[in-house]
């Protein structure tokens, strides 16, 4: 594979910011490090976004702000049959980048220096924009995604992680910590002091160094600078990506994790419940923001304006003409065997993304539709599988297709199953 | 003079027995939301059955003694106003303890002022007066006073650069104002709790956003570590409740250095924390640090403090007027022996073993808990001793003659026993253990 930074110009736009990703080229990725294992969220994205599609073969994707390219690194090796662009405003990133893709075989990445308000001048379309982690140091926001919209193809679509308050209300009071101390990216002691806070806070510091471990360890001096020193930080609460997007001409349209989203996960009691679910999707996706308490990033997926996939709907007509995918963010292959409640084989599967873990627990015969579903036939035939014919027990065809669609109505719901057009 | 403080002067003020009753504001004067918000929700909440717990051994203005005026003889001439106070439970502490003190309270809610003329009444208390009146308009008082408290009002103040202005109006030169007000930091879980609340049932009648309020809390189904803070310790009875959930506008939290700002705009200084210590950084960070914090200008360590300590929900200080500078006593004067060490009370004593690193000898542990985070100091048996007999009114030369003391530290000479416990003494005020007056 080849990988050739075209540079151009980099003409910043935002200095103090680029003066910190030149310093440390982010995320931190020290030599030698191992590529760290990436879900396949991509396979996720291809049913809800593009239902109609086989394969990927050929999908162009642009990394706008790819930093070290650590989601084109990942991208590349677990989908070497889409094109990605990568760019970025820091040259010494993008070195980084080149050495981590350098041992990447047979994907077709490109890298390019250029920051992302000046993405316009890109003279080609894209089915897929990653926007992942930068939103928050530009200085124009909706512009910048304005910018990017114009560059979708009709039917394609923008993930961006933007950061999140509440996860982060510990590491914002030690940011302004580090400003009152007078020790700015610019002062030598800077770094080492802030290690050496973070080492001395108290156990009941808002910053709860744990839940940093992971990225303080993996990402060198530059996880530091990135969580304490950031030369910019503008944090987004779930309303407020909703009035980015609006802002920016693009459609919302959906969260990456819609579970997280939803009141219900976190309030049984149908009395406090109710005047939550009343509410608009913003204001929902608000309250379980609050009601979660704790998240760090919101991860969304922005479409061109009147643009809807149009994948199969369970309840519609034709549903049988569809099949029903595993969602690749599990790892099905890991499942492990439980006793249920009533001493009952229950099957956990779990996920992992962005620091939060689901598990679901599925009875035998659920494992059993999943794993015919996996053969990836059209939901007619699945339902008529002889495995299926012999393992729901004495049904007719009618029963056993409702019981099939009874199940397949959850785990759509719950995220674990998608559809997609045969 | 103002139409109100003449009709203060005929008013009687009621001695034992009598109800002290409050004076209403003039008709034709609105009141906003604010009353309206008190009278269904008084603060603090007042049962008639215990309208107070004793003579208290400290108030508010003894308090103000040992920050303010720390060789000020007598208390007897002092005037007090508590600006915005509630149910009057701190006027009737301080009409309690100092019973020739002028004391007087206003504040919006006419609720609250019965409940407060009815405790004062009960705990015998006959020097209050009491007036309908909004904190901005204590001017029209037309006196001045040596304490003015601000419990709790900043943070539901719509306007509160007026609301610091009209209390600086009517403080004495070398008076003080006693300010506590919502801190942000601390608060975090408060702030998503309303905004839940206001979300679900914005806009429906208050009892109702009440009642959802009440329950959210209950339910344990949710949990978080932000939340549980208003879960535990806070907001446990239902009016405090209120002021979280229902008040319109929301109360309304402030850093430190937001204060610093809005005290300069009324010609106020933050004179002292109380506590103290939580706002000396030094105190969370090892001694490598501590070059690095002698850096930081006088005026910032506190907000840097608040920044350390990250969850502090309550701000509680002393302001005084710029250009005013309290005395300060200490330990290094010739006058020493005849200082008089004040226990503070806000400190636990213990004697099993705290987490505070091994010492040899030691007789227990101080701690005193602020916002959630221990303070912890060790103590010796002499010093805890030393610490007993810190009561009012006994000086340092009463506690060098403690035959107790003696015996604990007979091994040093006359000299080295004096120096060891005056020195002791210096690092209990500087920790706060203990107040010094003269």
């Amino acid at each position: 594979m080849a990988v050739t930074p075209v540079v151009s110009a980099p003409g910043g736009l935002s200095d103090a910011v680029l003066a910190q990703y030149e310093a440390y080229p982010c995320p931190g990725h020290p030599p030698g490090t191992a590529e760290p294992e990436v879900p396949d969220w991509l396979g996720y994205l291809r049913p809800l976004l593009w239902p109609r599609r086989q394969d990927l073969s050929g999908l162009k994707v642009l990394d706008a702000g790819c930093g070290t390219g650590a989601m084109t690194s990942g991208l590349a090796r677990c989908h070497p049959e889409v094109n990605v662009l990568a760019i970025d405003i820091s040259a010494r990133s993008l070195e980084v980048a080149a050495r981590r893709l350098g041992g990447c075989q047979g994907g077709n990445v490109r890298l390019r220096q250029l920051p992302i308000e000046r993405a316009n001048e890109l003279d080609e379309r894209f089915d897929l924009i990653v926007v992942w982690d930068v939103l928050h140091c530009v200085i124009d926001a909706p512009r910048v995604l304005r910018t990017l919209g114009d560059l979708l193809t009709p039917d394609g679509a923008l993930i961006a992680s933007v950061r999140a308050p509440h996860g982060r209300a510990g590491a914002v009071a030690l940011r302004s910590l580090m400003e009152a101390l007078g020790l700015g990216l610019e002062c030598p002691e800077a770094i080492p002091r802030a290690r050496s806070i973070i080492d001395n806070l108290s156990a009941t510091h808002l910053f709860q160094r744990s839940e940093w471990q992971q990225d303080l360890a993996a990402g060198g001096d530059a996880a530091v600078v990135d969580l304490l020193l950031p030369a910019r930080q503008r944090l987004y609460n779930a309303l407020e990506v909703f009035e980015l997007v609006a802002e920016s001409g693009l459609e919302f349209l959906r969260w990456f994790c819609p579970n997280m989203y939803c009141p219900r996960r976190y309030l049984a009691d149908a009395d406090l419940l109710r005047p939550f679910e009343a509410l608009g999707s913003a204001e929902q996706a608000r309250a379980a923001e609050l009601l979660h308490s704790r998240m760090r990033n919101h991860v969304f997926v922005a479409v061109r304006p009147g643009h809807m996939p149009d994948s199969p709907q369970i309840d519609g007509d034709n549903w049988l003409e569809a099949i029903a995918v595993p969602s690749p963010l599990f790892r099905w292959r890991d499942a492990r065997q439980e006793t249920g409640q009533h001493g009952e084989t229950v099957f956990a599967v779990t996920s992992e993304w962005e620091g939060t873990r689901a598990t679901v627990r599925l009875q035998s015969w659920e494992a059993l539709i999943v794993h015919v579903c996996a053969t990836g036939q059209c939901l007619r035939d699945v339902c008529e599988h002889p495995k299926l014919v012999s393992g729901l027990g004495p049904l007719s065809a009618a029963q056993r297709a409702e019981l099939v669609r009874g199940f397949l109505r959850r785990a759509i719901a719950d995220d674990y199953v998608l559809l997609a057009w045969a | 003079m103002s139409v109100i403080a003449e009709l203060a002067m005929d008013s009687p003020v009621a001695i034992g027995g009598s109800p002290p009753h409050w004076l209403p504001l003039a008709a034709g004067d609105r009141l906003g939301d604010l009353a309206r918000h008190y009278d269904e929700y008084p603060h603090p909440p007042y049962a008639d059955h215990a309208p107070h717990r004793g003579v208290p051994p400290r108030d508010l203005l003894d308090l103000a003694r040992y920050v303010l005026w720390p060789r000020r003889k007598v208390l007897a001439d002092a005037r007090v106003l508590d600006a915005g106070c509630g149910t009057g439970a701190q006027l009737a502490a301080m009409g309690m303890r100092h019973p020739d003190v002028e004391l007087w309270g206003v504040d919006v809610s006419a609720r609250s002022l019965d409940d407060a003329a009815d405790r004062a009444r009960r705990c015998n208390v006959g020097s209050v007066h009491l007036r309908q009146l909004p904190v901005e308009r204590v001017g029209e008082l037309g006196l001045e006073f040596d304490l003015v408290v601000l419990q709790g009002v900043l943070s539901a103040s719509s306007d509160p650069r007026a609301t610091l202005s009209a209390a600086a109006s009517v403080v004495r030169p070398e008076g003080g104002i006693l300010v506590s007000v919502a801190a942000p930091y601390g608060r975090l879980g408060a702030e998503g709790f309303r905004e839940l609340v206001d979300l679900a049932r914005g806009g429906q009648p208050r009892a109702e956003r009440l009642r959802f309020a009440r329950k959210l809390r209950a339910s344990r189904e949710w949990h978080s570590r932000l939340l549980e803070a208003v879960l535990d310790s806070r907001e446990e009875d239902d009016a405090s409740l209120a002021e979280l959930a229902v008040l319109d506008p929301p109360l309304r939290a402030y850093s430190v250095p937001e204060l610093t700002g809005l005290l300069a705009s009324a010609g106020l200084r933050i004179w002292r924390f109380h506590p103290r210590t939580p706002y000396e950084p030094e105190r969370y960070l090892p001694a490598p640090h501590h070059g690095c914090l002698r850096a930081v200008p006088e005026v910032l360590r506190p907000a840097v403090a608040e920044l350390l300590h990250s969850a502090m929900h309550t701000h509680c200080f002393f302001a005084v007027r710029e250009g005013f500078e309290p005395e300060r006593v200490d330990l290094d004067g010739e006058d020493w022996l005849d200082l008089q060490p004040i226990a503070n009370g806000l400190w636990d004593f213990a004697a099993s073993d705290g987490p505070v690193p091994e010492q040899a000898g030691r007789a227990g542990v101080a701690t005193r808990e602020f916002c959630g985070r221990c303070e912890c100091i060790a103590l010796t048996p002499w010093q805890r001793i030393a610490l007993e007999l810190c009561e009012s009114g006994t000086r340092v030369r009463d506690i060098l003659r403690s035959r107790r003391l003696r015996q604990e530290l007979a091994g040093l000479g006359r000299g080295d026993y004096c120096e060891a416990v005056r020195s002791f003494l210096r690092r209990a005020a500087h920790d706060e253990l203990v107040y010094l007056v003269g």
